[in-house]
C-alpha cells in the first residue's frame, strides 16, 4: 500500500510534468517558412497603446503574407530585467520599446542596432520632433522617438470653486493655493513624495521651467541661487502633497478626490477616465504647469535590436517605418488622445485639451545637450531621487544637499 | 545438539561485511539514489557560481554570455569594492536588517512556540493559525505591508496614533531613518513562524515528566526555562537562527517590491544592490563581485556558528 | 515498615505523596483555570499576528474612497462593503489561468522534490558520518548563494534547453532550490528509522530497492509530508523564477499576476488587495488541510532533538 503512495506519487509528478509541457513558447522561423517578430510591451493592456499598437500590426501582417507579429505584455516594473536578462541570453524580442530610463545605456553598449542608413531614406529626421535629436548617441541614431511627453496641472474645478480659488497661472500662486487647501485629510497637490524613477522629471520642471539649467558648461551647477530657489519650490509644492507616496501611489489621491490638483505628464488623462471617481472625471481640466518655460522628455522609443539577422532587422524597421507614417501617426493622436511625434500632425483639436498637450510636447528637453548626460541618466536619476528625498522627508537646508548632491553625479565633462 | 547461530548474529556479520552499510553488497545503490539530487545542486550551484566569478574579474557592463568571454580580465570590479561609499551603506544596511529582521522573529517564535506548547481548549486551531503567515508568498506580504505602512493612509499610522505612540504620522517608507522598519516588520511578520515551527517541534520532545518534577522542586518559571526547556530546544533555535540569518541576509523579494532599495540607498542591502547594479545600472562585473562578497560573507557565518551548529546539522 | 531508614524513607515518601497528591489537585484546578488564561492570551495575540492578512481582506471589500482616509475602517459597516472588486479582478485578468498554472507547477514541483530528496535524504542517512557532513554541506551551500544573481545564469541554462516559457522549466527551477533542504530535512527522518527494520527486509530476500520503499518509506511519512508542505509553500510563492522564466501573460504564475497589477501609472489599493487575497486563499487552504502533519512530522522525527 505505502509502495503504491511512492508510485502514485512518482506517476504524479511525471503526469504534471507532461500536462506543463503543453506549454511553449514562440519566435522565431518555423518549418513552413513564416517569420513570427517577438514584440513585448508594458503598454500592451494600457487603454489607447493597445489599440493602436493592433492596428499597425494588422496592416503589417497584411502586407507582409509571411510575417506575424507576436505582441505580449512585460509589466513595467519587470520591463528593463527583462530586456536585459534577454540581451544577456542573446535572446532578445525583435521589437523592441524602451523607456527613457534605458535606451541610451543599450545603445552605448551596442545592444542596439544603429538606424542611421533605414532613416535616411524616410522623411523622419526632418519632420520630427525636437525630441528625436536628443535620441543620437555617439553620433548614430538607435531609437526612433514614438511619445515624446510634457508635464501638466490637472485641476479638480469643483474643489477650487468651493475654496473660492481659481486656476493658478504662476508658480507663487499655485503654492499658496496649495497651502490653503491643505488640511483634514485632504491635499492641495498630488505627486510623488518619496523616491521614485521620475526624480530628475519633477527636479527638471522646476529647474529648466524657471529657465535655469544643472549644467554649466560640462560641470554641474547645482548650487547657484536660480537652481536653489527652484528646488525650494519644489519642496514647498511637496509639503502640500501627501507624504511618502511614489508617483503610481499618488495618482489615487487625485482619483479618489482627496487632492485638489495633481502634477503628472500629459498621458494623464485616460486614466482618470478609468480610475477617477465621477465627481473628479467631470471637474478635472488639465492646465499648463504655471512654469515660465515648458519642459518635456522622451517617453518612449522604438528600436532594434543588434544581435538579431538582417532579414528580422529588416522586417522589423518595415513596422517601425510604418508606425511613422502621416496615416499611421495621426491614428495614433486618435487612440492614443496625445501630441504625435510627427509634426505636421496637429493634434490641438482632436485631442482633450489639444493645446496645453501640444505646448508641453514641444517645450525645451528636460535632459541638457551633452552626450554623456543620457548616457548616465539612471545614475543621475537615481541619484537626484535621493537628494529629493532628503529633502522632502527632512528639514535639511537646500545648499548642502545639493552641493553634496553636485559631488555624487558621474562626470559628464 | 546442533545450534545454529541466531539469525541477528548472521545479520550482524553480514552488516559488518561492507563499510557502507548496505547488506548485499552493491556499492552503487546509495550513490545513485544520491545522484538526481547531486546533478540538481551542481546545476544550481556550479554553473551560477562559475558565471559569477568569472564576471566578477572582467570589465562587463551590460550583461551578455557572448561578450563575456572576450571581455578583458581585470581586478578593478574588487578594488573599486573598496572606495565604494555606497557598498559601505549596503554592508551596514545588510547588518541591520538581517539581525532587525532575524532577532524580533526569533524572540516571537519562541514566545509563540512556548504559548502553543501550553494545554488550552482549540490549541490545535490557533497553531494553524500562529504559522499561517509563511503560507502568504512573499510578494503578496510585500505589497500588503506596502499598503499597512503607507505614510498618508496606512492603518499602521492609524492605529499607533490612536494608541498615543505617535504623535502624527510617520511616512515609514520615505524617511530616512525609518524606511530600514518598514520593511523589517514584513519581514518578522513572515519570518516568525520558521522559528515557531521549529523550537515549537523540539518543545514537545522535552519529557513532561521533568516540568513536573521541577514544579514538585518549586523551581520558578526562570529556572525552569534555563534547566530544562532552553537545553532542549537550543539545538533546534540555533539551526533555525543561522538558517533565518542566511534567509534575510539574501532577501529580495520582501524589500524589492517596497522600496528598491531606498530612499537615498537606506534600504539597500547587498543583495538590493547586487540586483540594482546588473538591472539598472547595467555593471554586471561589479555586480558580480558583489555577489561573491555576499557568498563569503555567508559563508563566514555559518563558519562562525559551526560549532553551535555542529550538533544539529551534522548528526548521524 | 521498620524504623530508621526506612521509616525516614516512609515519612520522605509521604511527604512527596502529599505533595504530589496537592500538586495534583492544585494542579488540576490550575490546570481548569489556566487552560483558559493561555486561551486568551492566544486570542490576543492571535488577533494582532494576523490582523494584517484581515486588514488585505477587509481593503479588498471596501471602496478605495473609503480607505483613503485619515480615519480607516478597521471594523468596517457590513452594508458599505461591496465584491466588486473581486468581479473585477477576475473579468480584467486571466486569473483562473495564474491559479492553473500556479497549481500544475506546484503540484509538480511537490512531485519532483520528493521523487529526488527522498532517496537522497536515505542515502545520505545511511551512507555514515560522510553522508552527514554532505547533507549539511549541501544545504547550507545552496542557502549562500543570492537568489538574484542565479536569475540570468538559470535564464541562459534554461533557454538552451528550451525550457524557457514553460511551466515544467519552473518546476525544475524551484526543485533545484528546495532539494538541498529537503535530502537535508528527510536525513533526520530516515535517521530516526533504525536500521535493523531494513536489515530484516534483506534478510528475508527483499532487494535495497523493496526494503526502502517498503519498509522505510512509509515510517518516514511524517518526514515526507512535512517536506511536502514545505515545498507546496515555496512552489507556490515563487516569484523571482517565475518572472524571469516565465514570459508570456498566459504562462504566468498568480504571484507574477498579482505583482502586475502595480502598473506603472496607478495603484488601486481595493483592487491590489483583492488579488492578494486570492493568491492567498488557496494556501490558506492547502496549510490548514496539511499543517498537522508538518508539526507532528517535525516532531516524530525528531529532526532537532
Amino acid at each position: 500500500m505505502h509502495y503504491a503512495k511512492v508510485r502514485l506519487l512518482a506517476c504524479a509528478g511525471a503526469l504534471a510534468l507532461a500536462i506543463t509541457a503543453c506549454g511553449s513558447s514562440g519566435g522565431g522561423t518555423s518549418a513552413s517558412g513564416s517569420v513570427t517578430l517577438d514584440f513585448p510591451s508594458w503598454q500592451e493592456n494600457e487603454p489607447g497603446y493597445a489599440q493602436f499598437y493592433q492596428s499597425m500590426i494588422s496592416e503589417f501582417e497584411k502586407n507582409h503574407k509571411n510575417v506575424k507579429i507576436h505582441f505580449y505584455e512585460v509589466t513595467y516594473d519587470n520591463y528593463v530585467q527583462t530586456i536585459t536578462t534577454r540581451m544577456a541570453a542573446g535572446n532578445p524580442p525583435d521589437i523592441l520599446v524602451l523607456p527613457l530610463t534605458s535606451y541610451a545605456q543599450f545603445a552605448a553598449q551596442g545592444e542596439l542596432a544603429p538606424l542611421d542608413s533605414y532613416l535616411n531614406k524616410t522623411d523622419i529626421l526632418s519632420s520630427w520632433s525636437p525630441l528625436q535629436k536628443s535620441l543620437e548617441v555617439n553620433g548614430h541614431y538607435y531609437n526612433v522617438l514614438m511619445q515624446g511627453a510634457g508635464f501638466a496641472l490637472y485641476v479638480n474645478k469643483q474643489i477650487l470653486a468651493a475654496h473660492h480659488l481659481s486656476i493658478p497661472t504662476t508658480v507663487p500662486r499655485l503654492l499658496s493655493e496649495c497651502k490653503q487647501l491643505t488640511g483634514s485629510g485632504n491635499y492641495g497637490i498630488a505627486m510623488p513624495t518619496a523616491q521614485d524613477p521620475s526624480a530628475f522629471n519633477d527636479a527638471s520642471l522646476f529647474i529648466s521651467g524657471e529657465g535655469q539649467s544643472v549644467l554649466s558648461g560640462t560641470s554641474y551647477d547645482l548650487t547657484s541661487p536660480g537652481v536653489e530657489s527652484a528646488i525650494s519650490q519644489y519642496r514647498q509644492l511637496a509639503s502640500c502633497a501627501a507624504p511618502g507616496l511614489v508617483s503610481d501611489q499618488m495618482r489615487q489621491v487625485y482619483f479618489s478626490g482627496k487632492a485638489a490638483m495633481m502634477l503628472d505628464g500629459t498621458f494623464g488623462l485616460p486614466n482618470i477616465e478609468t480610475e477617477g471617481t465621477a465627481s473628479v472625471k467631470k471637474n478635472t481640466v488639465m492646465v499648463s504647469f504655471p512654469v515660465p518655460h515648458q519642459v518635456s522628455y522622451v517617453s518612449s522609443t522604438l528600436s532594434i535590436p543588434a544581435s538579431i539577422p538582417d532579414s528580422d532587422k529588416q522586417l522589423a524597421w518595415d513596422f517601425i517605418e510604418q508606425c511613422t507614417t502621416p496615416a499611421s501617426q495621426a491614428l495614433f493622436v486618435k487612440d492614443i488622445k496625445s501630441p504625435a511625434p510627427r509634426v505636421s500632425v496637429d493634434s490641438s483639436a482632436d485631442i482633450p485639451f489639444g493645446s496645453v498637450q501640444t505646448a508641453a510636447v514641444n517645450g525645451a528637453n528636460m535632459i541638457p545637450d551633452n552626450p554623456k548626460f543620457v548616457q548616465n541618466y539612471t545614475e543621475i536619476d537615481t541619484d537626484f531621487g535621493a537628494a529629493l528625498s532628503k529633502l522632502v522627508a527632512s528639514k535639511a537646508a537646500v545648499g548642502p544637499v545639493m552641493s553634496q548632491l553636485q559631488q555624487q553625479l558621474p562626470p559628464v565633462g | 545438539m546442533v545450534t545454529r547461530p541466531p539469525a541477528g548474529r548472521s545479520v550482524q556479520g553480514r552488516r559488518r561485511r561492507s563499510r557502507n552499510g548496505s547488506a548485499d553488497g552493491s556499492r552503487f545503490f546509495y550513490p545513485a539514489l544520491l545522484a538526481p539530487a547531486v546533478v540538481l545542486g551542481l546545476f544550481v550551484i556550479g554553473y551560477p557560481l562559475y558565471l559569477i566569478i568569472d564576471a566578477s574579474i572582467r570589465d562587463v557592463g551590460l550583461p551578455n554570455m557572448a561578450a563575456l568571454n572576450s571581455a578583458p580580465v581585470t581586478g578593478a570590479n574588487f578594488t573599486a569594492l573598496g572606495s565604494d561609499p555606497l557598498f559601505r551603506q549596503a554592508l551596514w544596511v545588510s547588518l541591520l536588517y538581517t539581525l532587525g529582521g532575524t532577532l524580533p522573529a526569533f524572540l516571537l517564535g519562541l514566545g509563540t512556540a512556548l504559548l502553543l506548547n501550553r494545554r488550552f481548549p482549540l490549541r490545535r486551531i490557533f497553531r494553524t493559525l500562529t504559522l499561517l503567515p509563511w503560507a502568504v508568498p512573499s510578494v503578496v506580504c510585500s505589497f500588503l505591508f506596502l499598503w499597512i505602512v503607507n505614510a498618508s493612509y496606512g492603518v499602521l499610522n492609524y492605529l499607533l496614533l490612536r494608541a498615543h505612540l505617535i504623535t502624527q504620522y510617520v511616512p515609514w517608507l520615505a524617511s530616512l531613518r525609518w524606511s530600514i522598519v518598514g520593511v523589517i516588520i514584513p519581514t518578522v511578520w513572515k519570518s516568525y513562524p520558521f522559528f515557531t515551527l521549529l523550537i515549537l517541534a523540539a518543545l514537545q520532545v522535552i519529557p513532561v515528566e521533568l516540568y513536573e518534577a521541577a514544579k514538585v522542586d518549586g523551581a520558578r518559571a526562570w529556572a525552569t526555562f534555563r534547566r530544562i526547556t532552553w537545553p532542549g530546544i537550543q539545538n533546534a533555535a540555533y539551526l533555525a537562527l543561522v538558517l533565518q540569518l542566511l534567509w534575510t541576509f539574501r532577501e529580495f523579494e520582501i524589500i524589492y517590491p517596497i522600496t528598491a532599495g531606498g530612499p537615498a540607498n537606506t534600504t539597500q542591502t547587498l543583495a538590493i544592490y547586487l540586483y540594482n547594479e546588473v538591472f539598472q545600472f547595467f555593471h554586471m562585473g561589479y555586480a558580480s563581485a558583489l555577489g561573491v562578497v555576499t557568498v563569503v560573507i555567508c559563508v563566514a557565518i555559518v563558519v562562525a556558528m559551526f560549532p553551535l551548529l555542529r550538533r544539529t546539522l551534522w548528526r548521524s | 515498615m521498620s524504623a530508621g531508614v526506612s521509616a525516614s524513607t516512609g515519612r520522605v515518601a509521604a511527604r512527596r505523596d502529599a505533595a504530589a497528591g496537592t500538586a495534583r489537585r492544585f494542579h488540576r484546578s490550575r490546570v481548569a483555570r489556566r487552560g483558559y488564561g493561555w486561551l486568551l492570551i492566544a486570542i490576543l495575540t492571535t488577533i494582532v499576528l494576523l490582523f494584517p492578512l484581515y486588514w488585505m481582506a477587509v481593503t479588498s471589500v471596501t471602496p478605495i474612497t473609503d480607505l483613503l482616509t485619515l480615519h480607516p475602517p478597521i471594523v468596517p459597516a457590513l452594508s458599505h462593503l461591496e465584491l466588486s472588486n473581486y468581479s473585477a479582478t477576475f473579468r480584467t485578468y486571466p486569473v483562473l489561468s495564474w491559479l492553473a498554472n500556479s497549481a500544475l507547477i506546484t503540484v509538480g514541483t511537490v512531485a519532483l522534490s520528493l521523487v529526488v530528496s527522498v532517496p537522497a535524504g536515505y542515502a545520505l542517512s545511511r551512507m555514515g558520518a560522510g553522508g552527514a557532513t554532505s547533507a549539511g554541506l549541501l544545504m547550507l551551500v545552496t542557502r549562500v548563494i543570492p537568489g538574484t544573481l542565479l536569475l540570468i545564469p538559470f535564464f541562459v541554462m534554461f533557454s538552451t534547453l528550451h525550457l524557457l516559457n514553460t511551466l515544467q522549466g519552473l518546476v525544475l527551477a524551484d526543485t533545484t532550490i528546495i532539494v538541498p533542504f529537503a535530502a537535508w530535512l528527510l536525513k533526520g527522518f530516515f535517521d530516526s528509522v533504525p536500521r535493523e527494520l531494513e536489515q530484516a527486509a534483506l534478510v528475508d530476500g527483499c532487494s535495497q530497492w523493496t526494503a526502502f520503499v517498503r519498509v522505510v518509506v512509509p515510517l518516514a511519512s511524517p518526514g515526507i509530508g512535512a517536506t511536502a508542505i514545505y515545498a507546496v509553500i515555496l512552489g507556490w510563492s515563487d516569484y523571482l523564477f517565475s518572472k524571469t522564466l516565465l514570459i508570456d501573460p498566459t504562462h504566468w504564475t498568480i504571484t507574477v499576476g498579482a505583482a502586475s497589477l502595480i502598473s506603472d501609472l496607478t495603484v488601486n489599493w481595493s483592487g491590489l488587495m483583492a488579488m492578494g487575497v486570492i493568491s492567498v486563499v488557496p494556501m490558506i487552504i492547502a496549510f490548514v488541510v496539511l499543517e498537522p502533519f508538518l508539526v507532528s512530522g517535525m516532531a516524530a522525527g525528531s529532526v532537532v532533538g
